[in-house]
């Protein structure tokens, strides 16, 4: 299904393309600019669409365990607003300070600068819940709650002061989009966030276990604290990695892991490979209709995930409350 | 065998474990009671491994444990806790899964099936295997733990280890038919696997008819401990629970019955104290 909805991203765009054109383009390296969009544009695009998605959806699912509430998603640990907070900043004083940079630097300095505030943000609330070795979730989540506050309060700070040029950018940045990827980028991002994937699922049974409690876990011979910080770390770097590529694509955390629970059950072994399939289908398709849609002009994606995944979300949260099942 | 040696535990500063010294012997149940804020759970905890000792030694066969990883420690003991809560709806076969995860090698599908079925068998949940563990009544879900203990304890058997399982309060919640439910399975661990248990009981009369060892818990210190006819006597319960009670022998099982007393007036014609 994922390799169809990619087949399928790669036809539809703002520039329709039949199937045997597409061919032509892939086969016939004269095709010119056809060969150039679908190889150059629209492929790498897609490529890290399913990439993001993946990440985005396995570690959503991770949290949700680790944290031992199906209501926690990545910007829990702060990740999401420090990358907003730290973004912000690298765009309104990109202005003053790196004005005589090439705008390509300047989209480089965002990038690079949410990567690094996401991860710096989550490590500030990781250090400020743990005590002796031992992290305390709930304190995690309350502090998590707190800087995510204090950082959307500063980021609040510098868009009153930025400029409309500055705000648009802002703006747009924070609603997400693919539009800018190319295989450069994602050379970059793939083994990155395939290998945190891949740690993760790792840690299916240890997730399993922490379900039933910490001390449970513990009784079974997981090392809860070292499975904590790994969790905390792997989805910290995907998602500041994902935020930094593409801006903040909210919603995919959140509902691909409930949906597929409902579907298979909670067992993480299950979940988590799941996940990283529904997580890459669910972008494809939403990036896909996020170009065309409005053709020839795009939609950010953030607004697209978050329209059809709260509207599905209500959905599947009224229908389990009539089946009496317990989400 | 499993050895205390002068175990203190302190917790914000406080000793709430001062000095026990006291075996768990493999094949043979060991019962533990005491009064509320006695340091019952904290002894349990130390010797589970979720709370450090601050003084003293706790060797497993020999072993000191601080030397025994958590993975090493969960192929020697499983633990039925008080209360498990889940957030998240998993079928009672994954529940039970879980005991699984400690095994030195994944057992294969068929293995692991057969393992499944024999210990919800044993716990009169076989039919219940799919449905989701919160749909269980308390008295199921403690039986799902305990299967998940059986499994758990199986999958990681050894000849050369001695195994041990702990309960905190397994009978709490639990009608009087559940309690022998569970009570029976435990013995039929006992005495079919040689497994050492170790539980902490607030129900003096069944502590009494379970029991191999019984421990008298006060203020942090094992104060009495022996067979149940030597240490359960009315001074030492009066000692350690502050009850007052009259020792009998029990009509049927021959050991000792214990009715209790409360210390008021109004409702103890004994006590002529007021």
């Amino acid at each position: 299904m994922l390799l169809l909805a990619m087949i399928a991203a790669l036809f539809l765009g703002a520039y329709q393309l039949n199937p045997r054109e597409v061919m032509n383009a892939i086969i016939d390296t004269n095709a010119g600019t056809n060969r150039f969009l679908i190889l150059q544009i629209r492929a790498p695009r897609i490529l890290l669409a399913a990439l993001t998605g993946a990440g985005l959806a396995v570690s959503g699912a991770a949290i949700q365990g680790l944290f031992r509430n199906p209501l926690a998603d990545q910007t829990l640990i702060g990740v999401t607003s420090g990358a907003m907070l730290f973004a912000v900043l690298s765009i309104v004083l990109a202005g003053s300070l790196l004005s005589w940079f090439s705008v390509f630097f300047r989209q480089a300095s965002i990038a690079i600068f949410a990567f690094l505030g996401g991860l710096a943000t989550t490590f500030l609330v990781y250090r400020l819940s743990s005590k002796q070795g031992r992290t305390e979730v709930t304190t995690m989540l309350l502090a998590g709650i707190a800087i995510s506050a204090f950082a959307a309060a500063v980021s609040g700070v510098f868009i009153y002061i930025s400029d409309d040029q500055q705000l648009r950018d802002i703006t747009f940045w924070s609603l997400g989009s693919m539009s800018g990827a190319n295989w450069g980028q994602f050379m970059l991002v793939a083994p990155i966030i395939l290998f945190c994937i891949l740690v993760l699922l790792r840690y299916s049974t240890a997730l399993n276990a922490i379900l039933l409690g910490e001390k449970e876990a513990s009784y079974l011979g997981i090392q809860v604290e070292r499975v904590k910080s790994q969790v905390i770390l792997l989805t910290a770097l995907i998602v500041g990695v994902c935020i930094a590529m593409s801006g903040i694509i909210g919603f995919v955390g959140l509902i691909i892991p409930h949906f597929l629970r409902l579907i298979q059950g909670t067992d993480y072994r299950l979940l988590l490979k799941n996940a990283a399939l529904g997580g890459a289908i669910f972008l494809v398709v939403a990036d896909t209709l996020a170009r065309t849609i409005v053709a020839p002009a795009e939609l950010p994606i953030g607004i697209l995930t978050s329209l059809v995944g709260a509207p599905f979300f209500l959905w599947l949260l009224l229908r389990s409350k009539s089946q009496k099942l317990v989400i | 065998m499993i050895s205390l040696k002068n175990v203190i535990v302190k917790k914000g500063g406080q000793q709430i474990v001062r000095g026990a010294s006291f075996k768990i012997k493999p094949g043979r149940i060991t019962v533990l009671l005491g009064r509320n804020g006695a340091g019952k759970s904290t002894v349990f905890e130390a010797i589970t491994g979720s709370n450090k000792i601050s003084g003293g030694q706790i060797l497993w066969d020999g072993e000191p444990m601080n030397r025994l990883s958590s993975h090493a420690l969960a192929q020697r003991r499983a633990v039925i806790s008080q209360s498990v809560s889940l957030h998240f709806p998993l079928r009672v076969k994954e529940v039970v899964e879980m005991g699984c995860y400690a095994a030195e090698q994944a057992l294969s599908t068929q293995k692991k099936e057969a393992l499944l079925d024999y210990a919800l068998s044993k716990t009169a949940l076989l039919d219940k295997k799919e449905q989701t563990y919160q749909t269980l009544s308390g008295g199921e879900q403690k039986r799902a733990m305990l299967a998940k203990c059986m499994v758990q304890l199986h999958a990681t058997r050894r000849a050369d280890k001695h195994q041990y399982l702990f309960m905190d309060e397994p009978s709490a919640h639990l009608d009087i038919t559940q309690q022998y439910k569970l009570l029976e399975t435990i013995q039929f661990l006992v005495r079919r696997w040689q497994i050492g248990v170790f539980v902490i009981l607030h129900d003096i009369n069944l502590a009494a008819q379970l029991a191999d060892d019984i421990l008298l818990m006060r203020s942090g210190q094992i104060i009495h401990q022996g067979s149940p006819v030597d240490v359960l006597t009315a001074s030492n319960l009066r000692e350690a629970l502050d009850i007052q009670c009259m020792v009998q022998q029990h009509p049927v099982l021959g050991g000792p019955h214990i009715i209790s007393l409360p210390e008021t007036t109004v409702f103890n014609p004994l006590n002529n104290r007021a």
